[in-house]
């Protein structure tokens, strides 16, 4: 079999005619075969090395936890005038990377950008495991943990309820409600898919268990009207909600007075670079299993290629984003904003600050060569980059504003702990598992979705299909 | 499954069943199915079975074939209205969620019982500023049209059925994968078993099937005794919970969080090794005076001469506060004596002052603070606020409160007596500080809400209204 990346050649597209978004002479059978292959092989080797590397850096979060709540927050580097250090800088990267997954669910359906069809299971569930990761940090960061209940609006016999002024409660609706939209809009994706593995599979548990969740799907064209509508409104839904959550998230900062949060460009800033940290988090992961699960043809370098466009689009709007800081800070004629920003670039964290300069504006620059957005090895390596690189632009602004505030006599360097450091990684562990499970046991393709914008081979007809795509 | 099982064959698996769940049922023919390899056929057979007056049928694809709403006639879901509503419910609700948790026990905004809910004071910042409402509106929103866009395309779609006849016909597992498939139920008026397969391979189906139905029609009945089982099972956990909250119980609760409940420190009554006394509470330091307790002036402070015992006297805002607690017992007593024994009227009952001072004191009948017009106004203002409840503005004892007290008839009230009698218009001054200060028989001590420069501002006020009722005629001719 020739690599389709290879019978591919991109370089080579004719102008005006757009390479189909299934390559390799697919019929709707072959291409059920191949996404099912993924979830019915027998476990390979690698899964199983993977799997146990990441369960054992849950183990070790696991760990964490438990010595965090029976010690408490000291036990990361949290101290005055730091008290907001690495777990929130982790939650809003987790995140941030969760927004791709639902710009590419939502936001490009609603633009008929039909070739995220191929990739937008697979980034969906990115979204729901990142939210998890995410939803964690600000979860064990309250301190009393067993108390978190006090956030949700109850009745109780202290008459105390949630302070809704607050971006910290909007915060709290926020990310709940996008995980759950999240999920409900991956699940209602996955059910016609969940039914052709039901109807493939020969294991009994594997049968009981697609068929309970496939929920009786039989196809039925009047379940797919209502299917197809029940996807456009939710989709609908989730475009403006994906919008407001990194906004929100951004008011935590934004609303607050410190010199280097009290900025307006905030929620349009944060929501750019939440899209660009997850689309390179969807090409770290895409570019590894694609070619690990066989897909190359369904995740083919096209929809490779327009993520890569996606990244540097989103990656200079951030680079935007730091000179109108600058320029705001200057423009302003406050000395406190003149001197956070000065002190960011320039200060005690200059090294994070130009980190993060070279792996968020100028690395994506490499994605104006076509060479560069269409070799997915090198892609994935700026891909490692960028991600990098946004971890440290929420770094950034968190820490350097907190550890040089109004009050010089306060002023000190932040230094992580260990476990900082351990609660980092096992976050990946979390992640990685999470995903290594969906990859194995659910349709990491929405096969239904694929069928309806591909050009089968058979029947032949279809053929012409493929130039009606290109109108 | 049915088509090509012979009838004993069916016959035998049937009686295997009945045997095993002891139930009795009839297999029935669900209806007649049949397959098409493209989605073109499908769509052309579909207005086919449609023009030909069919009602209730459907067909199966592996991904929604456009144009084939059209072509079946199927009509627009009403799921859209659902989610409106949906969306329009979050709103409301997160509106007023917000609005009772945060904003509206004020008067200026509240709307009264029930909607009297809390305030929540941050900053200064107004209660109730829609701007800092509206995140939470719009994620509400978002999350109630979405659940109902989720189940209510659930709900419409009867997705909660596992079962259905068709997934037992081997042939139509593939309609998840990459068959097309057009079903005619049995319930069809136009239903004809005989007739409908040879019309279906006209239309181009490449196989036609018929669809027996062999599950039982009912649940078995042990699922209902089982189910009412794990019903009661499941009470009992809520029902031990609300016993445990709403018994008393005497063993110590138990603390798996230790929050901030036992601190290292000593308590009043505990025990401090410490000190050679041993005791936790230290004494005061020799020559101590307390907050408000400094009592030096007599004149100033307690309204008497000097030179008088003060024993009792020494703590006059404490006394002042005891008064309420301690005095009502006694009060209550004593009240009850006296509307046993009918008595009613200005005259105050008999037996022992419930509370209060001791009358009989060297009052002083002199103002010990600097008179001006000031001073009066002052006092007039802190009569007005602490005194015309009960005695009134003019000070006829016709304050508000009196009035009330009296209409109701309230057993245990002693009317409030006019301050212009003439025994209380010979009093000294000092008696009216006292009577502020310490209370007067059944009036309550105001000492420890009224500061001593107002009690004498009120004292001043006080006797200006006594002067002003009844003045001697001297006084006319003298502006
Ligand atoms: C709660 C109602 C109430 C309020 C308020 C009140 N009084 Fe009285 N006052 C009474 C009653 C009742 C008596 C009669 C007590 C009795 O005879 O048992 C009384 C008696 C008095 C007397 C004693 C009259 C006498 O000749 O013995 C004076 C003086 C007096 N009040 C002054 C005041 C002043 C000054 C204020 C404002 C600080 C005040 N009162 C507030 C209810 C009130």
């Amino acid at each position: 079999m020739t690599d389709p990346d290879k019978a591919y050649n991109v370089i080579d597209e004719p102008p005006g005619v757009r390479t189909p978004l299934v390559t390799g002479r697919h019929s709707y059978a072959s291409l059920t075969d191949t996404v099912s292959h993924v979830a019915e092989m027998k476990t390979p080797l690698a899964w199983y090395i993977a799997f146990a590397i990441s369960v054992f850096w849950v183990g070790v979060l696991g760990v964490g936890v438990i010595y965090l709540i029976s010690t408490g927050v000291g036990i990361w580097g949290h101290k005055n005038p730091v008290y907001w250090g690495w777990p929130i800088v982790n939650f809003v990267f987790w995140v941030g990377i969760g927004h791709a997954g639902t710009l590419i669910s939502a936001i490009l359906f609603l633009f008929r950008q039909n070739w995220r069809t191929g990739i937008n299971r697979f980034a969906e569930a990115m979204t729901i495991f990142a939210v998890i990761c995410a939803a964690l940090f600000p979860g064990i960061h309250i301190g009393r943990v067993w108390l978190a209940y006090w956030l949700a609006p109850y009745p109780n016999q202290m008459a105390m309820w949630p302070q809704f002024r607050s971006p910290l409660m909007w915060d709290v609706f926020a990310v709940s409600t996008y995980f759950t939209v999240s999920l409900l809009f991956w699940y209602m994706g996955m059910i016609p898919d969940l039914a052709t593995l039901r109807d493939r599979t020969k294991s009994r548990i594997a049968g009981l268990a697609y068929g309970l969740f496939s929920l009786g799907w039989n196809g039925s064209s009047r379940q797919w009207h209502r299917y197809e509508v029940a996807y456009g409104l939710l989709a609908a839904l989730a475009a403006p909600l994906v919008l407001s959550v990194h906004t929100i998230v951004s008011f935590d900062f934004a609303v607050s007075q410190l010199p280097g949060w009290h900025t307006t460009i905030f929620p349009p800033y944060f929501v750019a670079g939440a899209i660009f940290s997850g689309f390179a988090m969807v090409i770290s992961l895409a570019v590894p299993a694609r070619a690990f699960f066989g897909l190359k043809d369904i995740i083919t370098r096209r929809h490779l290629e327009n993520m890569c466009k996606v990244i540097t689009a989103t990656g200079t709007m951030v680079g935007y984003a730091y000179m109108m800081e600058f320029f705001i800070a200057w423009y302003s004629g406050s000395p406190y904003e003149k001197f956070a920003f000065i002190n960011r670039a320039l200060g005690p964290y200059a090294w994070a600050y130009w980190t993060m300069i070279s792996c968020n504006v100028i690395s994506p620059q490499v994605f104006w060569f076509k060479w560069a957005r269409t070799t997915p090895w090198f892609m994935f390596v700026v891909s490692i980059f960028v991600n990098i690189g946004m971890w440290f632009e929420r770094f950034v602004i968190t820490v350097t504003s907190l550890s040089r505030d109004f009050l010089p006599s306060s002023w000190d360097y932040f230094r992580p702990t260990t476990w900082d450091v351990l609660f980092l990684i096992g976050s990946f562990g979390l992640f990685f598992t999470l995903f290594l499970l969906f990859c194995r046991f659910l349709p990491v393709v929405a096969i239904a979705e694929v069928k309806g914008v591909m050009a089968p081979v058979n029947p032949p007809e279809h053929a012409e299909y493929r130039t009606q795509l290109v109108h | 499954m049915a088509d090509n099982t012979t009838s004993s064959d069916l016959d035998e698996d049937l009686a295997d069943v009945a045997h095993h769940k002891d139930v009795t049922f009839e297999p029935r023919l669900a209806g007649v199915v049949a397959e098409f390899d493209r989605p073109e056929t499908l769509i052309a057979s579909s207005a086919a079975v449609r023009d030909a007056g069919y009602t209730r049928w459907d067909t199966h694809t592996p991904f929604p074939v456009h144009g084939i709403d059209a072509a079946m006639g199927i009509r627009r879901t009403i799921l859209p209205w659902i989610v409106l509503i949906g969306g329009l419910t979050g709103t409301t609700i997160a509106i007023a969620m917000q609005y009772y948790m945060n904003a509206s026990e004020d008067a200026e905004f509240g709307l009264g019982w029930p909607f009297a809910g809390y305030q929540y004071p941050i900053s200064g910042k107004p209660y109730w500023s829609l701007p800092a409402n509206i995140p939470i509106a719009f994620e509400l929103t978002v999350l109630l049209a979405a659940f109902s866009a989720f189940f209510g395309m659930i709900g419409l779609n009867r997705l909660f059925r596992w079962y259905n006849p068709m997934f037992k016909l081997e042939r139509f597992r593939l309609v998840t994968n990459d068959r097309f498939f057009l079903a005619i139920d049995s319930g069809d008026p136009k239903f004809n078993a005989q007739e409908l397969p040879g019309m279906l391979r006209s239309l181009g189906a490449t196989a036609v099937e018929e669809c027996w139905d062999d599950e039982p029609r009912r649940l078995p009945s042990s699922f209902a005794t089982v189910g009412l089982v794990l019903f009661a099972l499941a009470l009992v956990p809520p029902a031990l919970v609300m016993r445990h909250r709403s018994v008393s119980w005497d063993t110590p609760e138990y603390h798996p969080v230790q929050d901030m409940d036992f601190q290292m420190k000593f308590k009043s009554q505990q025990r401090n090794p410490f000190f050679a006394d041993q005791r936790a509470m230290r004494p005061q330091v020799e020559g101590t005076i307390a907050r408000g307790q400094m009592v030096g002036d007599s004149r100033y402070y307690l309204g008497t001469e000097p030179g008088q015992a003060m024993a009792s006297l020494q703590q006059p805002e404490a006394n002042a506060d005891n008064a309420g607690a301690a005095g009502s017992q006694e009060l209550r007593a004593t009240d009850q004596a006296a509307a046993e024994a009918g008595q009613t009227g200005p005259t105050p009952p008999a037996g022992p002052p419930a509370a209060g001072m001791n009358e009989n004191q060297n009052w002083t009948d002199e103002i010990p603070i600097a008179v001006d017009e000031r001073l009066m106004a002052r006092g007039q203002q802190k009569y007005e606020i602490y005194c015309a409840p009960c005695h009134g503005l003019g000070g006829y004892g016709d304050g508000l409160v009196n009035r009330r007290a009296l209409d109701l008839k309230a057993p245990t009230w002693v009317p409030v007596p006019s301050l212009h009698a003439p025994q209380t218009r010979k009093r000294a001054d000092g008696y009216i500080y006292g009577a502020i200060t310490q209370g007067v028989r059944k009036m309550p001590a105001y000492g420890s809400q009224i500061k001593p420069d107002d009690r004498w501002a009120i004292v001043l006020y006080v006797r200006a209204l006594q002067r002003s009722q009844g003045a001697p005629s001297e006084d006319a001719g003298n502006p």
